[in-house]
């Protein structure tokens, strides 16, 4: 640079103040009177307003040059740097970077100094500040750092932990009793022995403690700290501090999430044991029900056998008695009358039996399933045939229940499918009784369509049992009925 | 000789009638019991050719009354008879050692000679009718 470069290049006017601006750290040139001669932009920048133009440098080097060498001739101002010094100088008391100073000739200047500043912090963050860079990472992480001069009792609080405490950056003088008022009531005992006993032991401590901010919201922290000691006493005590707010906030949430989800679970336990002790109760309560019907219908059975029938035939025995009894030459009337009595006698009998014998047969109760179903089929209208596995004697309500589906079919497929025969098959296999009656009748047969059917179905269900059938229009009917029997 | 009968009924009724029927149509009634234990001693007592027995019995049924019956006198006849049908015992009647059923409501001079004929065929070794 210089003249002769100047020179030789015809460079258009402004380019080399141009390009000197551009220059990524600060140009001064100074006389040996310390007036700045010249500046470029990142100079200017750097040192705001205390580099003008003709005007004497405003400086102050925080380090003391040293000489390493005398200088020949005079040297630039008392203040200014010496050649081959290198200085951190400051402008305003702001440190704004490093100073090397190198003599140069000027044409028509004696001992002019060309001032180069340390490059500016750019974006990129090349040459940034330490503390800056300190600062940025405390905001970033949410940790801020601090530093108790135990002695002196003076706190000092980096910027990202005032923020920490909702303050503004440096807005206040920091004491351990400053900083300690905004512990939470609740942590405050606490947190004070434990920085207490690193005092006085210097053993480093960590906590997790409560803050309550001016606004009053209360911020979860974790606190780490260790102290410097000399001579066995603690002279300052640092650490850091996190900001776990959030991180507490989601624990909590999850916590109660989970205590939620347990809470929800026992008591869906507890309803599904209720529910399952609920339908216990309801299954027995049916079960007893139909056995109650079972057992009612037997006694029913036993007093019209006890009772009405066996007067009934006592009557019978009476009149035909009383027909023997007749003269000869008695009148035929009488005669007639005595027959007739005779024959309704036994015709209301017949209907009596019948019905005795629907409500319980007393076969079923005396010999068992088989016995009854082949007495069943034996007298049913239907021609029908039965085919069964050896079956000895079960629990009644299953006998009854099997007898009942049986007399139900044969009567059903009689009477209202117009069958002309039935089959009967009894199977006994792995605790479970199945019983099947197939018609050549109608078809069309429902549960829900009425004869019995739901009612039966019902039966079986009260056993645990399941009813099955199969009645398709014109295809006659299939009835099963599974017993379990363990 | 008449035929000699023991009539065994709880049923008060049925017995008195019954005796009056059989009597009129010449058998001898050697007695009557209301149960299965009664009906034992009267019939070890009096030795009556034929036991008319009622299926229902208080202390036991007429099945049971039959075996011990023939255990004792295998010469004695027993006709079985109850308010209900033979159909309504099932293959048991066949097994009892009785003769024959006869349901009440059937019960006359002639069926229960029928029944008791049928009997004697059986005895002769000649085919038989179990009624029922």
């Amino acid at each position: 640079m210089g003249a002769q470069a100047s020179s030789a290049v015809a460079l258009p006017e402004g380019v080399l103040p141009a390009a000197l601006d551009a220059l990524p750290f600060g140009i001064v040139l100074i006389d040996q009177d310390e007036q700045v001669m010249y500046a470029n932009r990142p100079a200017r920048r750097l040192a705001a307003d205390d580099l003008r133009i003709g005007e004497s440098v405003q400086w102050a080097s925080i380090k003391q040059p040293s000489i390493d060498e005398p200088t020949g001739g005079s040297a630039a101002g008392p203040n200014a740097p010496r050649a081959s010094e290198i200085s951190a100088v400051t402008f305003s008391g702001a440190l704004v970077g490093m100073v090397r100073p190198m003599r140069m000739l000027v044409d028509g200047l004696d001992d002019a100094v060309l001032i180069v500043l340390s490059p500016l912090p750019d974006s990129e963050g090349r040459g940034r500040d330490p503390e800056q860079l300190l600062q940025e990472v405390e905001a970033v992480s949410q940790v801020g750092s601090w530093s108790w001069d135990v002695e002196a009792d003076v706190v000092t609080l980096s910027d990202e932990l005032f923020r920490l405490h909702g303050l503004l950056p440096q807005s206040m003088p920091a004491t351990a009793a400053t900083v300690a008022r905004q512990y939470h009531p609740e942590d405050r005992a606490a947190q004070f022995e434990l920085v207490d006993h690193c005092r006085r032991t210097g053993q480093p401590f960590e906590n997790t403690h409560r803050i309550v901010r001016p606004d009053g919201t209360v911020r979860w922290r974790q606190a780490r700290g260790q102290a410097v000691m000399e001579d066995g006493r603690a002279v300052r005590i640092y650490g850091t501090v996190e900001d776990i707010t959030e991180r507490v906030d989601r624990e909590r949430a999850l916590r109660h999430s989970l205590d939620d989800s347990r809470r929800l679970a026992a008591e869906n336990e507890s309803l599904r044991h209720e529910i399952e002790s609920q339908l216990s109760e309801v299954r027995e309560s049916r079960l007893r029900i139909v056995q109650a019907g079972y057992e009612a219908r037997r006694r029913l059975e036993r007093d019209l056998h006890d009772g009405a029938q066996q007067r009934l035939t006592t009557l019978g025995l009476i009149l035909r008695s009383a027909q023997a009894q007749l003269p000869d030459g008695a009148s035929p009337a009488l005669e007639q009358a005595l027959r007739d009595a005779l024959v309704e006698l036994q015709a209301g009998l017949s209907e009596l039996r019948g019905m005795a014998r629907g409500l319980h047969p007393a076969i079923l109760s005396d010999e068992g399933l088989l016995p009854a179903l082949e007495s069943l089929v034996a007298r049913s209208p239907l021609p029908a045939q039965l085919s069964a596995d050896p079956v000895g004697r079960l629990p009644g309500p299953i006998e009854t229940t099997a007898y009942l589906v049986v007399s139900e079919a044969l009567t059903n497929a009689g009477r209202h499918a117009a069958a002309s025969n039935a089959h009967v098959t009894v199977e006994h296999r792995h605790e479970l009784l199945s019983v099947m009656v197939s018609d050549d009748g109608a078809g069309g047969a429902r549960v829900e369509g009425g004869n019995g059917l739901r009612l039966l179905s019902d039966r079986v269900a009260a056993l645990d049992g399941r009813l099955h059938i199969d009645s398709p229009l014109g295809g006659g009917t299939r009835l099963r009925a599974e017993l379990p029997c363990a | 000789m008449a035929t000699t009968v023991l009539i065994v009924d709880d049923n008060h009724g049925f017995r008195a009638w019954a005796r009056v029927l059989l009597e009129r149509a010449g058998y001898t009634v050697a007695g009557e019991a209301a149960d299965g234990a009664s009906a034992i001693a009267v019939a070890l007592e009096s030795s009556p050719e034929v036991v008319l027995l009622d299926v229902q019995l208080p202390d036991t049924d007429g099945f049971e009354v039959t075996r011990r019956l023939r255990a004792e006198r295998s010469d004695v006849t027993v006709v079985l008879t109850s308010t209900r049908e033979a159909v309504d015992y099932g293959a048991k009647l066949g097994n009892s050692g009785a003769v024959g059923f006869l349901s009440k409501d059937e019960l006359s001079a002639e069926a229960f000679a029928q029944v008791l004929a049928g009997g004697r065929d059986r005895d002769h070794g000649e085919s038989a009718t179990v009624p029922g």
